[in-house]
Formats: structure tokens, C-alpha cells, sequence
């Protein structure tokens, strides 16, 4: 085992229970979720030398998880699967303008109109309850650039600020 | 509830991570808060539940790092790692770009370092590498993986049949416009995904990255016509430059 791999073991023995919480939070599925903590670990441990994030691996990892969460949210979308594991004869429609916005349900909905980053921004925003500053410094981008995502998320989908009810 | 912690900081909370004042300050907010202590069960709950099977998932997680190549079913997305092999692959999707948009251009290699772009594209569940000269389809996302063995700086646009440019980076929206900033050599893959749009054609994807001692200004400049780069190419900057054309072609399945 080479040394990345003994850091990937306690990276795992230590994160990939949040790591499945989190992934369980996003994707509702604790099959895929399983799946998901399986796939973050192996692209950490392909990664491990060139992305650590100061004192604490957990943020980073959630990043990567969020990213898989993502992908597996569209390859569901585009098998037509329903949240509740039922399949579809065709993938679930974009949410449309106004539609109020439940957050994990539009999450799913979402990955499939959206690009990855605003995918992340609005996971930070709606799914996580962290700020524009905090979601900015989470994934390393300016906070304008949060704020520009979300305000054209908004104005595309017509939902409400986070925080407030929608 | 904006004094509440983020579902993040909760986490780091019930793994032990938070420092002695933030601790003491997350269990007294979490003691007067319900919507907090019900989302703290659920971490807790989520933690005792995959711990109860950590250790068979470590066992396949083993047999999938130990594998060659570790295919999987639904995920086949892989973030290429610098590499002999990773280089050679991305550098033969490099060409020389021309003054004269229509010239045919064979794959080619004129790199004078270790800098190459990889271009990754997503469709559906299917990832590939795009190749020179490669149909891809409208609603493709398209990814890009800088490999640089120095710090630099970093544009690139589409130019589509009818030499219309979209800016890739720098986000054209974003102020101030200026190259994306690599502060360290590596392999990066690129944070932003592009979808295609559904026009059809030849387009190319345009790439310049130059060493910081480059004025950023220059470089978009250079991206901003066939011209305008041909022009730099000839110049003493681009010495501290690197660049690339991928020409593909894009169909409406």
C-alpha cells in the first residue's frame, strides 16, 4: 500500500460516515449514497497530492462529494427515475419558472438545468444553510461571483432568496 | 435562521473538529434550537448507520483502489492525474493553431514545456476525451484539465462556424476581466463545465496560457481574433507561452 493509500484509509475510517450523511442529504438514496462515499474516496485518492485544504481534509471532501452527488443526480435524470426509486417513461421535467422551490426535491430537478458550480452554490445555499461569504470561501471563488449565480438562478427559476420561504 | 451553523460546520461539530470556543458556542445554540438539534440527530443517525458497515466499504473501496483502472458502473467520470501517459494524451489534441481559420490543421504537438489542456466531455452517462476533429453533440458539457509545470495565467474561447467567440475563461461576465490565475503547477482540472449550444459546425476551441511575467491584458488580447494571435505568436511574449486549437465538429443528434 503506498503511503497515499494509508492516508486514504484514515481519511475513510475517520470522514466517510458524514461523508454518506452528506451524500445521503443530496441524493435521498443510502444505496447510492453508499456508492457516492465509494466513488469520493477514489478520486481523493487520486487527488491526494495536490488538494488539501489547511488543517481539516472534511471541506474538500465535501466538495468532491458534492460533485459525484451531482453526477449521479443527472445520470437518475436522464433514466427518468422519480425520487421515490420509480422509473419514469421520461426524465422529470426542469422545474419551471415559479415553481416554489423544496429544496432537495429541486436539487435533483436542478442538476439537470444547471451547471456543476451553480449545482454547489445552490446546495451551499438551500441544502447546507451557509452564507454567500461561507459558501465563497467553501469553494474558493469570490463572493460576487456566488451572488451572480444566484441571482441569475433566481431569476431563471423565480425562487426565493434563500433562507426566506419559499 | 441566520445564526444558525451550516450543515458543514454540524458535521465537524459531531466528528469532534470544532475548536473548544466554537464547540461551546455550537452546544449552546444547538440546546435552543430545534431545527439544529433535529439536524444534528439526522447526522447522527447517518454516522451510526454507515459505521455499523464501514468496514465492509472499506474492503471494497480497497478492491477498487487496487484495481487497474477501477471501472464502475454509473460513475466513469475520471479527473486525470499529471502523468507520462496523461501528458501524451493531452498533447495530441493540441495543434497549431493558423492565421487562415479554414486551413486544415493534421493533430501536431508544439509545445516548448510541460503545459498541455485535456478536454473532457460529458454525455449522458458516457465520459471521453475530445479528440481533434471529433463530433460532439449539442447539450455535451465539456470540461477542460490544465497540466502546467509553472504558475501562469490562463484564457480560452469557442470559436464557432461563423467565428463567433464565447468566452470559456475568463467568465465573460465576471469583472475585473482578466485570465484565470494558476498560482501553482500541477494538473487543475477547471471548475466550470460548458454546455453546448445547439447551433451545428465546425467550431474550435482556443487556448493560451502564459508564465505570470505576461501582461494578462495581452493575452486576451491575443483570444480576441485568429489575427490578434497570430500577431502574438509572433512577438517576444509568447516565448512565455503556450497554446492549443481543438477543432471538432458539432451535430444536433
Amino acid at each position: 500500500m503506498t503511503d497515499a493509500s494509508h492516508t486514504v484509509e484514515e481519511l475513510f475510517h475517520r470522514y466517510a460516515p458524514v461523508l454518506f450523511d452528506r451524500c445521503v442529504r443530496i441524493l435521498r438514496d443510502r444505496a447510492d449514497a453508499e456508492d457516492a462515499v465509494q466513488e469520493t474516496f477514489v478520486l481523493a485518492h487520486r487527488h491526494l497530492g495536490s488538494f488539501r485544504y489547511g488543517d481539516s481534509y472534511l471541506p474538500w471532501l465535501y466538495r468532491i462529494a458534492s460533485r459525484v452527488c451531482f453526477k449521479v443526480l443527472r445520470t437518475r435524470q436522464r433514466k427518468g427515475f422519480t425520487l421515490d426509486g420509480r422509473t419514469d417513461a421520461a426524465p422529470a421535467p426542469a422545474p419551471r419558472p415559479g415553481e416554489a422551490l423544496d429544496a432537495q426535491r429541486q436539487l435533483v430537478l436542478l442538476a439537470q438545468s444547471v451547471d456543476e458550480r451553480t449545482f454547489q452554490i445552490l446546495v451551499g445555499a438551500y441544502l447546507d444553510g451557509m452564507t454567500q461569504d461561507e459558501i465563497a470561501d467553501h469553494l474558493g471563488i469570490s463572493r460576487r461571483a456566488v451572488v451572480k449565480r444566484l441571482t441569475q438562478f433566481r431569476a431563471r427559476f423565480g425562487v426565493a432568496k434563500e433562507g426566506s420561504d419559499a | 435562521m441566520p445564526n444558525c451553523p451550516n450543515h458543514l460546520r454540524l458535521s465537524q461539530w459531531a466528528l469532534g473538529e470544532a475548536a473548544p470556543d466554537e464547540h461551546r458556542s455550537l452546544a449552546a445554540h444547538v440546546q435552543g434550537c430545534s431545527r439544529c438539534a433535529a439536524e444534528l440527530a439526522d447526522i447522527q443517525h447517518n454516522l451510526a448507520d454507515y459505521q455499523s458497515h464501514a468496514a465492509r466499504e472499506w474492503q471494497r473501496l480497497q478492491a477498487r483502489l487496487a484495481g487497474p483502472t477501477a471501472p464502475i458502473g454509473w460513475q466513469r467520470w475520471r479527473l486525470p492525474v499529471l502523468s507520462v501517459a496523461s501528458v501524451a494524451v493531452a498533447a495530441s489534441l493540441a495543434v497549431i493553431l493558423l492565421p487562415n481559420p479554414t486551413t486544415v490543421v493534421a493533430p501536431e504537438v508544439r509545445f516548448k514545456g510541460a503545459v498541455s489542456l485535456q478536454v473532457v466531455a460529458e454525455r449522458g452517462v458516457e465520459q471521453f476525451e475530445v479528440k481533434a476533429n471529433a463530433s460532439l453533440h449539442a447539450g455535451d458539457a465539456l470540461r477542460l484539465v490544465l497540466a502546467a509545470g509553472t504558475p501562469g495565467q490562463f484564457g480560452a474561447v469557442l470559436v464557432d462556424a461563423m467565428q463567433a467567440r464565447t468566452w470559456l475563461y475568463p467568465d465573460p461576465a465576471r469583472a475585473p476581466r482578466a485570465p484565470l490565475q494558476l498560482s501553482a503547477a500541477g494538473t487543475q482540472p477547471l471548475a466550470d463545465s460548458f454546455v453546448l449550444d445547439a447551433s451545428q459546425g465546425a467550431e474550435r476551441l482556443i487556448w493560451l496560457f502564459c508564465e505570470p511575467a505576461v501582461a494578462g491584458a495581452e493575452l486576451l488580447r491575443a483570444l480576441e481574433s485568429d489575427i490578434a494571435l497570430a500577431q502574438f505568436l509572433q512577438g517576444a511574449a509568447a516565448e512565455q507561452c503556450h497554446h492549443g486549437v481543438l477543432p471538432f465538429t458539432k451535430v444536433v443528434p
